[in-house]
């Protein structure tokens, strides 16, 4: 059985949430078929079920001139960097990839695809070349100038249409591959000029997965981040993701997430400022590999960094949280509501940084009975969870950490008092004596505040360990 | 510009706002936790030279648990991590025990060690972690002692001794003076004395 999981769909209900509302929302429109496909980080296909999932679709629309001149080999690094990002193990867990190229009807579009197709037929011993799908049969007799090369006809207002290989996995699941798709589609892709990026309409890159299995990829994250720090004119993101393959996991990690899936066992989290999506998703999957269980990140939007102190200071300290607090409970309801019958069930909450004000905003509105299920751990906090405001609190931050100061500057900005300290300094300053802090890890950089920083690890991993041996009680 | 303009909307609205500032209130409750727990926190660290550096607890009716966790820049085995945990683990029920004002608020009198949880993780002097398979953290939970360290094969956590709090007093009697003793001898299991 196969299911078209639209983005939409897939966002409900998969892991990777982001906020519904978006205060620039009209102004990026045009790059949302690219955020939602950047959902997409860690598919599960649940037992006897195949999932069709798009992983990628890139339309014409964003390619600008604009994008282009500031980085003429954009689309094919990026997208060829995302591809080769895959694991090997990855291909195992899909039964059926297919990449669909739109060219545009203006002009030819020249890619040497025909080298990868024989590559992958005669490397895939269990795949004949007969299961390739190539070209529409009105590209047959295309001129094909160089056996390398393939040039397409093209005809005027009409999108020229074919799709590169629709490779069978199936009949391959019962011995290991030795294909590597994503470097010969990496080549591919890299080797388009940037005359025909121009004339490249979208590329549409399914995957089928396997039943019961997971892919971990991180396809397009960074393509459509950077797409959208373009479009924003900000300053390149920071390359480090690009080089980190921890976001990866290995076919035992895989193995691992899926054999321990236990539904009582629920983790949810939230980001911090500043954190993009393919950082908020190296920081689930650092949870989820440690867990060995799904976590349900709340993606935390993030607007760059001067926005988002904004928001802290003139929004989240005094209480509001519109999108990512109804996010969480949102989350915490719908478990409550699963475990009506039995209370003793809780869920595990991360919070790192700014995530901490959401977290508490959204306790705050919560009922005390789904509160008395939350378990938070917040990390690097920039507002302390009272213990009474759940069912257990932790909070922990670095000494080297300023950012726990920012409810103070806050309680002290808003809410001040000429004659003494305001009640809301009074609460906060009740509330700081809950957060002790620690000494930093010697390998810990900067003010030490990352959610993924040494000084937190064993913290983050022992609170793990007693919730699921809690949970699977 | 723009910025600009979010940054002043934002601000009128919050500005309408500001009464949520108040809507949460820290209980008495809430401050004397807070109170015990630095007080404690404090001790612990003059005594034993524990670096506190977390805190958390249970207290959303009555206080169920309390938590400290603490830094200990040295390795050593179960047998000291023992000591340690069941002196700090006494000190904390004491000084709850002790300061009258939070009896009201705790969910059973006397505080008992299952109501505390003590977490002492294990660095080297320079700060940094321990070598895997060593001793790393020692905890005490719900009354149960349990002993991690990093396994060197999987690089996770991995418990290689639990013990009931009762069970680690027999092995460790308490060097603190103390009053709990006498609270968990009441409680003892008699099986646990022949052993």
């Amino acid at each position: 059985m196969t299911q078209d999981l639209s983005p939409s769909t897939f966002a409900s209900s998969k892991h990777f949430c982001l906020e519904p509302e978006d205060p620039f929302a009209k102004d990026i429109a045009s790059i949302n078929a690219f955020r939602n496909s950047s959902q997409q980080l860690q598919l599960y296909a649940p037992p006897q079920q195949q999932n069709k999932i798009v992983i990628g679709q890139y339309e014409q629309a964003l390619f600008t001139d604009k994008i282009f001149k500031t980085s003429p080999s954009f689309w094919g690094i990026e997208s060829g960097l995302d591809i080769d990002r895959r694991t090997e193990e990855n291909l195992q867990n899909c039964s059926t990839v297919k990449v669909e190229i739109l060219a545009s009807p203006r002009a030819p579009l020249r890619m040497s695809l025909e080298r990868s197709l024989h590559k992958i037929a005669r490397q895939a011993h269990s795949i004949s070349s007969a299961n390739f799908r190539t070209f529409p049969s009105h590209h047959r007799n295309s001129a094909v100038h160089d056996p390398q090369t393939l040039c397409l006809p093209y005809r005027r207002n009409a999108m020229t249409t074919f799709q590169v290989p629709s490779i069978e996995f199936a009949a391959a699941k019962a011995q290991p591959f030795t294909i590597r798709l994503s470097t010969h589609h990496q080549m591919e892709l890299r080797s388009m000029s940037e005359q025909n990026l121009r004339e490249l309409r979208a590329i549409k890159v399914e995957m089928i997965l396997s039943p019961n299995r997971e892919l971990f990829s991180g396809f397009d994250q960074d393509f459509t981040t950077r797409m959208a720090a373009k479009f924003f004119r900000k300053a390149p993101l920071s390359s480090t993701l690009q080089r980190d393959s921890s976001h990866l996991c290995t076919m035992e990690e895989v193995r691992r997430l899926t054999s321990g899936y236990n539904p009582k066992i629920f983790i949810s989290a939230t980001n911090g400022i500043n954190t993009t999506e393919a950082e908020a998703a190296s920081h689930q999957l650092y949870v989820q590999k440690l867990a060995g269980q799904k976590v349900n990140w709340v993606y935390n939007r993030s607007h760059g960094a001067i926005l988002d102190l904004m928001e802290v200071f003139t929004m989240n300290y005094l209480g509001l949280s519109p999108n990512t607090a109804k996010e969480l409970r949102g989350k915490w309801s719908a478990f409550h509501e699963r475990n009506l019958g039995n209370p003793n069930e809780k869920l595990l909450h991360y919070c790192h940084s700014q995530g901490a004000i959401h977290t508490f905003n959204a306790l705050r509105c919560c009922p005390s009975e789904v509160r008395d299920r939350v378990i938070v751990v917040a990390i690097a906090p920039a507002k302390i969870i009272p213990r009474e405001m759940c069912h257990q609190s932790f909070n922990y931050a670095s000494k080297k950490d300023i950012v726990h100061y920012g409810e103070l500057t806050t309680a002290g900005f808003f809410d001040s008092s000429e004659t003494g300290s305001s009640k809301y300094m009074e609460i906060m300053l009740n509330n700081r004596e809950q957060l002790i802090l620690l000494d930093p890890h010697p390998d810990a950089k900067n003010i030490d505040h990352g959610f993924q920083s040494p000084t937190f690890r064993d913290v983050i991993e022992r609170r793990l360990k007693k919730y699921l041996q809690r949970g699977n009680r | 510009m723009k910025l600009l303009l979010y940054f002043l909307i934002i601000l009128t609205f919050s500005s309408c706002s500001s009464n949520s500032l108040s809507n949460y209130k820290p209980s008495e409750k809430e401050q004397l936790a807070n109170e015990i727990t630095n007080r404690v926190s404090l001790q612990l660290k003059n005594s034993f030279d524990l670096k506190p550096f977390g805190s958390g607890g249970q207290a959303m009716n009555d206080i169920e648990m309390l938590a400290l966790s603490f830094i200990y820049n040295k390795e050593i085995d179960i047998e000291d991590a023992r000591e340690l945990l069941i002196n700090s683990v006494d000190i904390f029920v004491k000084a709850i025990n002790e300061d009258e004002r939070i009896h009201p608020y705790l969910s059973n009198y006397p505080f008992e060690p299952k109501n505390i949880e003590i977490s002492i993780y294990l660095r080297k002097l320079d700060n940094s972690d321990i070598t895997p398979g060593k001793l790393l953290i020692a905890s005490s939970n719900n009354g149960i002692l349990e002993y991690d360290i990093r396994d060197p094969k999987t690089d996770r956590l991995k418990s290689i001794y639990r013990e009931s709090y009762e069970e680690a007093l027999i092995r460790k009697p308490i060097s603190w003076n103390s009053s709990t003793q006498k609270i968990i001898k009441k409680n003892i299991n008699p099986a646990i004395l022949d052993e």
